[in-house]
């Protein structure tokens, strides 16, 4: 018998090395880490010549350095951690567990790397390991490239440095500014209970130190601190700027069991709007560039932060896209900065080897789940201050308005009798002309509001109504190609009018359907710059079975210009459809019938305006009606809401035009000229 | 190659709405089987294409919304997407007035080359259908679908429904009609974090959009970039 070991090829140096450890910062951040898990309190980074080929990088920390057996069983060891990730270091912190792929890819940035390390534990004792990657080309397996371990005597204090020569490429500015911020957030800038503070000797350094050193905490509008406790459950607590309870969550807030290691989140919420910051010492502009650079939710492992928690780009909450539903009561990664806190004594949570962050196991997923748990519950507390808020407000108001009325009550009786009455006289009268505005407010939110409920229902039913009747169509179509291969040439004479009908209110069935669920889309609310004659059309055309059931004749007459308008597709859908069905309605009880029903919609360019006219050979507006037609209840449609004609006006308004009716136009009918600002060539 | 006899699988999870598609299928001497889940719902596209498979079909007619009664817990379009990822052609459902064609369905657009409305489904559709999808698989890209890199001009961002949406202006395919497309689509995080914290518009991106195409649910979207702002200088002199 004969036996073997696995062997590695040098190739596994690259796959393991370059193509895990892509970038120049995240390799150095790596051994940063690994000074970090040493005790170093220090540790500084010089880049010399790295802006061109061939540079030098030189890492220094007065860390616990390493033995002889450290070296070789444990710092040349890839893949396995030396030190026990359960068990706390000399100065009370848990490794962070690296297994020396990190180190590895770091080491390979260069053609030569030097270890040179002291140990603690062997005072005045010196060991240095020079590698160089070019021994490692010439031959097929790791192993058969033996690394000497140098000892010697140094006066130095214990510590370890690495040597990494002749960058195999360039950093660029951006990797440096990187590198800088990186090393800054690495130890956790909130706050520095490990005394672990790593430094890079480099221009942008002192610049980027600076501005994340300023800490503007002090200016947050308010501060969120969760905790997940050991046994899975949350609380949570909102402070204001003074650092006064504001909220704090009550049992059932959090009505689940997370299934992650005990953790702390903690978040700066900022207002970053002029009244906020009136009277502070920084400055809107100061507290952005900061946020800008440390802005977001990092997350911190053991101590040290884990990329790319946090980064530009890397919104792991998703308090972006949640900001979107409600920007005014949601904090963002650039209004925000905070950061989740683990110490993970179990190991629950695991690094991916590429060191992109953790691997979304259930542990992690319980930590995220929490975090963005407990800002929703925040979320939900600053809704319940704001309708707390606007019913504070209301009920001020009519406080308001009763003290007003009594003091205008008082003022009227310090008035000469003469005078009082007709005062009072002039009171009575603006109370009651107030009155019916009023009145009619009510009347008019009421009608909105019912139908609001209306449109509401009616796209529920059209949704689900919409399957069916789309199917339908398809399947009278197929009935009858089944029926015509069938019965040949008798299908004309038996079945092919029944068929037609069939199929005529199949199609008529699926167009109603889609109707209302196309007025309903919301990109037709977003205000935007339209083509007028684009929307009337499609808005005709949407309409079209519903003209053609009632016989009537629809033309559009547009002007050959485009004319623009800033507004929404739905305004003017609003506007074009109301005085369609205004117009049907209206040939519905005309007598005696005309011979034939007809309506014209036309665009005209007037001046700066569009006027838009819709025309009709019905019977015109009732002389009774013809000054309140506008309001909103009046109708001369025993069916109708009367809402129609107020919500046109209403909408032109709203678009910054008029609308105007002519009793009898010029088709005989009623005829409305709806004017909206027009957008000039180059608006 | 799509022709008469070719197996085809019809998924959806309405019974009917299966049978009419199935009906349909048929009578374009397709050999139809209609796909009905045998443990509860699908909850990967996975799953499906594994059962498809059991069924030997080599192509498939799909609905979009397979969630509304719980048949499966993805979309048709992500379906029809992980179809054309394994080489299958299939036909993508949709009724007329879907708002899925700005969301759910233009977030796997780039894959499905074949979006029928359900209401004009007929033999002649479904084959040509299947045969588009086929040819294009095949490597044959028609007009349409070519994609070209060119300038998004973003005017805002909302929510629809609970999908977060960009509304767009692509000059190359029509300067006046805006496009929406769910945000989803930009797959660098930092462009699409700075489009949902902005204020201020427009904003103008590249990407790769099939800009011959002639309706704007066609238009797929792909491999967005920041763009530089333009240069306004000579406005100064």
């Amino acid at each position: 018998m004969t036996s073997a070991t696995f062997r590695f090829s040098t190739d596994i140096l690259q796959r393991l090395g370059e193509e895990l450890i892509t970038g120049l910062d995240q390799g150095i951040v790596e051994l940063v880490k690994n000074s970090y898990d040493a005790d170093a309190l220090t540790c500084t980074v010089e880049l010399s010549g790295t802006e061109d080929l061939g540079g030098r990088v030189v890492i220094t920390d007065d860390g616990d350095g390493m033995s002889a057996s450290d070296i070789r069983d444990g710092w040349l060891v890839l893949g396995r951690s030396r030190k026990d990730p359960g068990s706390l270091t000399r100065r009370n912190r848990l490794p962070a567990g690296s297994k020396g792929l990190g180190r590895l890819g770091a080491l390979r940035l260069g053609e030569r790397a030097l270890l040179v390390t002291r140990p603690i534990d062997e005072p005045g004792i010196e060991y240095s390991v020079p590698i160089n990657w070019a021994d490692f080309s010439g031959t097929d397996v790791v192993d058969n490239v033996a690394l000497d371990i140098h000892r010697s005597t140094s006066d130095s204090k214990p510590g370890t440095q690495i040597v990494i020569e002749r960058l195999r490429s360039r950093a660029t500015a951006g990797e440096v500014r990187r590198l800088a911020r990186e090393l800054l957030l690495l130890s956790d800038p909130f706050r520095d209970p490990e005394g672990f503070t790593p430094e890079l000797i480099a221009s942008e350094f002192k610049d980027i130190e600076q501005l994340v050193r300023s800490a503007y905490f002090d200016d947050c509008e308010f501060r969120l601190v969760a905790q997940l406790n050991d046994n899975g459950r949350a609380s949570a607590k909102v402070y204001d700027r003074s650092g006064t309870v504001k909220w704090s969550s009550r049992r059932g807030d959090f009505d689940r069991r997370y299934s992650g290691p005990a953790a702390t989140f903690e978040l700066w919420a900022f207002l970053l709007q002029r009244k906020s910051f009136e009277g502070r010492a920084a400055t809107i502009a100061e507290v952005r560039r900061w946020l800008d650079q440390v802005g977001g939710v990092h997350l911190y492992h053991r101590g040290l932060r884990v990329r790319p928690y946090g980064d530009d780009g890397h919104d792991w909450l998703g308090m972006n896209l949640s900001r979107v539903r409600d920007p005014e009561l949601r904090p963002s990664t650039n209004t925000s900065v905070g950061r989740v806190t683990v110490r993970d004594e179990r190991e629950l949570l695991l690094q991916k080897t590429d060191r992109t962050g953790f691997i979304e196991n259930q542990a992690f997923r319980a930590i995220r789940k929490f975090a963005i748990d407990a800002l929703e519950w925040m979320h939900k507390e600053r809704l319940a201050e704001r309708r707390e808020r606007e019913t504070q407000r209301k009920r001020a108001s009519r406080r308001e308005a009763a003290a007003a009325d009594t003091n205008f009550r008082r003022a009227i009786e310090k008035l000469d009798p003469s005078a009082r009455a007709t005062v009072r006289q002039a009171a009575l009268e603006l109370e009651s002309a107030r009155a019916t505005e009023r009145d009619q407010l009510r009347d008019e939110l009421s009608l909105y509001q019912t139908l609001a409920s209306v449109g509401t229902a009616v796209s529920v039913f059209a949704h689900e109504i919409e399957g069916p009747a789309t199917d339908l169509t398809a399947s009278v179509r197929a009935v009858e190609r089944r029926a015509q291969n069938a019965l040949k040439h008798d299908y004309e004479s038996r079945l092919a009018r029944q068929m037609n009908a069939v199929k005529r209110s199949a199609t008529q069935v699926a167009r109603f359907a889609t109707l209302p669920l196309n007025l309903l889309r919301r990109s037709k609310r977003r205000r935007t710059i339209l083509n007028v004659n684009q929307v009337i059309e499609e808005t005709v055309t949407l309409f079209e079975p519903y003209l053609v059931d009632a016989q009537v004749a629809t033309s559009c007459e547009f002007t050959l210009e485009m004319p623009q308008i800033r507004g929404s597709v739905a305004a003017i859908e609003a506007i074009i459809s109301n005085l369609i069905t205004n117009s049907v309605k209206a040939f519905k009880r005309q007598l005696p019938q005309p011979s034939s029903r007809r309506i014209v919609v036309r665009t005209i360019l007037l001046n700066d305006n569009v006027l838009i006219s819709v025309l009709d050979n019905g019977p015109g507006i009732p002389p009774q009606l013809a000054d309140s037609i506008w309001l909103p209840g009046v109708t001369s449609d025993e069916n109708g809401t009367g809402m129609g004609l107020t919500i046109v006006r209403d909408t032109a308004t709203d678009l910054g035009g008029r609308a105007k009716a002519i009793q009898s136009g010029e088709l005989g009918g009623a005829e409305f000229l709806i004017e909206l600002p027009r957008l000039g060539e180059r608006s | 190659m799509i022709g008469v006899g070719t197996r085809v699988a019809v998924v959806d999870d309405v019974p009917d709405y299966a049978e009419t598609a199935a009906g349909i299928a048929e009578e374009a001497g397709l050999t139809p089987t209609i796909i009905e889940p045998t443990h509860g719902s699908f909850s990967v596209p996975n799953d499906l294409l594994e059962q498809i498979r059991t069924t030997r079909s080599s192509a498939v007619i799909c609905d979009h919304r397979l969630s509304d009664r719980g048949f499966a817990s993805f979309t048709g379009a992500e379906f029809v997407s992980a179809l054309y990822q394994e080489r299958i052609p299939a036909v993508l459902l949709s009724t007329f007035s879907s708002i899925d064609d700005d969301t759910s369905i233009r977030l796997h657009r780039v894959h499905i080359p074949s979006l029928v409305d359900r209401s004009f489904l007929d033999p002649e559709i479904v084959i040509g259908g299947l045969e588009r999808c086929d040819s294009e698989l095949s490597g044959i890209i028609a007009p349409d679908r070519k994609s070209w890199r060119t300038l998004v001009r973003i005017e805002g961002v909302s929510q629809e429904s609970s999908t977060a949406v960009a509304d767009a202006i692509i000059h190359t395919w029509n300067p006046v009609s805006a496009v929406r497309f769910p945000l989803e689509l930009i797959e660098d995080r930092a462009i699409r974090e700075n489009l949902c914290d902005r204020d201020t518009w427009p904003v103008r991106l590249f990407a790769r959009v099939n800009v011959g195409c002639h309706n704007g649910s066609e238009l797929y979207f792909q491999d967005f970039e920041s763009a530089p702002e333009p240069c306004m200088d000579y406005l100064a002199s």
